[in-house]
């Protein structure tokens, strides 16, 4: 076996970077594409805010991102960037399946959208696929923060417990 | 020797049922992450008769709650008795740091240190379990994780856990110049159950990674046309793993050439 003579550190921050950019991005291909190159000085941008936060880095990561990018309203913030990034949590979330193993839907609220609640249920059968819901909220439900709900059953629509979205 | 085929997720099911009711595998490892939330009849159902084993992936078992394992512990045993799994194999990894924020790429263990809790959580995780463990080497890919078969060759007996021994991740660790394949010597002789699976280069960067995004290679084969001598005994299993961009003809033919290959020893 022989010595690398170079410095592997090096490429494990830029392959760390390129995880968390993938984290927020990857399931948002219309944001991506508007975002275009500013995507990764953005990123950049966003880590320090992250960091002062105490964020995990958990699911909750796109929604935190969204919560940020909103505070600057001189970037462009459309309805399907909200949308986008709450689909990104939820799909996140989808795969962590031993975090919430009874879990088997999800609802995120944010105040950006304040009369709708995007959900992610999974599937009843094997083959079944994971589906994405929009949950008109009433005006005494409007999100006035970031917040979640999960369910145990498929049809919990109504009794959602919402809790405000952890760090 | 059984040649095994993995099911990531439901979108994999079509071609999965296809290649196990063909016959081009004979069983079926499921990755449980992605079923947990299920009733595991539901799998019985979808593939009868097929035998099963079960992979855990991401259990975050070494940093969760004593409640939250028994929490998982109460679903993955429900599992068991319905399944009656050839195997269960789980990922010795660290997810979070001490105050609780993630890893943007999941951790491997600090080899050097062979601490008690580790082990006694172990021993806790398969007691709730009701089964050993089969711990999956890691495809290592810095210098930190040099001794990761000594490590192995001193936790296993400790907790009466066993070796799933991924050919490709010692490949990759070796040709990351981590660790030497032949490190493993004496673990994998005694080893029953094994994976394979595609993985890619970065030739600038002098380095592999464990991809399971494709067929098996050269690498590959010449792997299995090597170790296959010492691993194809009736009770032993070889599952060829393919998790993204799966391609069920090219999955088809990797398996009828596994086939040929062990029926030629």
């Amino acid at each position: 076996m022989t010595i690398i003579n170079f410095s592997r550190e090096k490429i494990f921050k830029d392959v760390e970077f390129r995880s968390i950019k993938q984290q927020i991005f990857r399931y948002s291909p219309l944001t991506s594409q508007l975002l275009g190159e500013q995507i990764t000085p953005l990123v950049k941008a966003f880590l320090p805010f992250a960091h002062e936060e105490k964020l995990s880095f958990n699911w909750t990561l796109p929604m935190h991102f969204l919560r940020w990018f909103a505070q600057h309203k001189e970037w462009p913030l459309t309805q399907e960037m909200i949308q986008e990034w709450m689909v990104a949590s939820l799909i996140r979330w989808s795969l962590t399946g031993f975090d919430h193993v009874r879990a088997r839907v999800l609802f995120v609220a944010t105040p950006r959208l304040p009369f709708q609640a995007i959900g992610l249920k999974k599937g009843q059968e094997v083959s079944d696929s994971d589906k994405i819901v929009v949950l008109k909220l009433a005006n005494s439900y409007a999100a006035h923060q970031d917040r979640y709900a999960t369910g145990d059953e498929v049809n919990a629509w109504e009794g959602l417990i919402w809790k405000p979205l952890p760090h | 020797m059984r040649i095994g085929i993995n099911l990531v997720s439901p979108p994999s099911v079509p071609v999965v049922t296809e290649l196990l009711n063909k016959g081009a595998a004979d069983f079926c490892e499921i990755v449980l992450d992605n079923f947990i939330h299920l009733p595991p009849s539901k799998v019985k159902e979808a593939l009868p008769k097929v035998p099963i084993s079960l992979h855990i992936v991401a259990s975050r078992f070494l940093e969760k709650t004593s409640q939250e394992l028994i929490d998982m512990a109460t679903m993955v045993r429900k599992w068991i008795e319905v399944c009656e799994p050839i195997y269960i194999s789980e990922h010795l990894q660290r997810f979070t740091t001490n105050e609780g924020k993630y890893f943007p790429l999941t951790q491997e263990l600090d080899y050097d240190i062979h601490d008690d809790a580790t082990k006694q959580r172990i021993i806790e995780w398969q007691e709730l379990l009701t089964m050993p463990l089969h711990f999956e080497n890691n495809a290592s890919m810095t210098h930190k994780t040099h001794s990761q078969a000594n490590f192995y060759q001193h936790l296993l007996p400790a907790t009466g856990s066993k070796l799933l021994f991924d050919i490709t991740n010692a490949y990759i660790a070796d040709y990351n110049q981590v660790e030497a394949l032949s490190a493993w010597q004496p673990l994998y002789e005694t080893a029953n159950h094994f994976h394979v699976a595609g993985l890619r280069f970065d030739v600038t960067k002098q380095l592999a990674f464990d991809t399971h995004d494709g067929p098996l290679d050269d690498n590959n084969w010449k792997l299995l046309t090597d170790f296959l001598p010492l691993f194809n005994k009736s009770e032993n299993t070889l599952v060829i793993e393919w998790d993204a961009y799966v391609h069920k003809e090219t999955w088809q033919q990797d398996l009828l050439r596994l086939r040929k290959l062990l029926g030629s020893l």
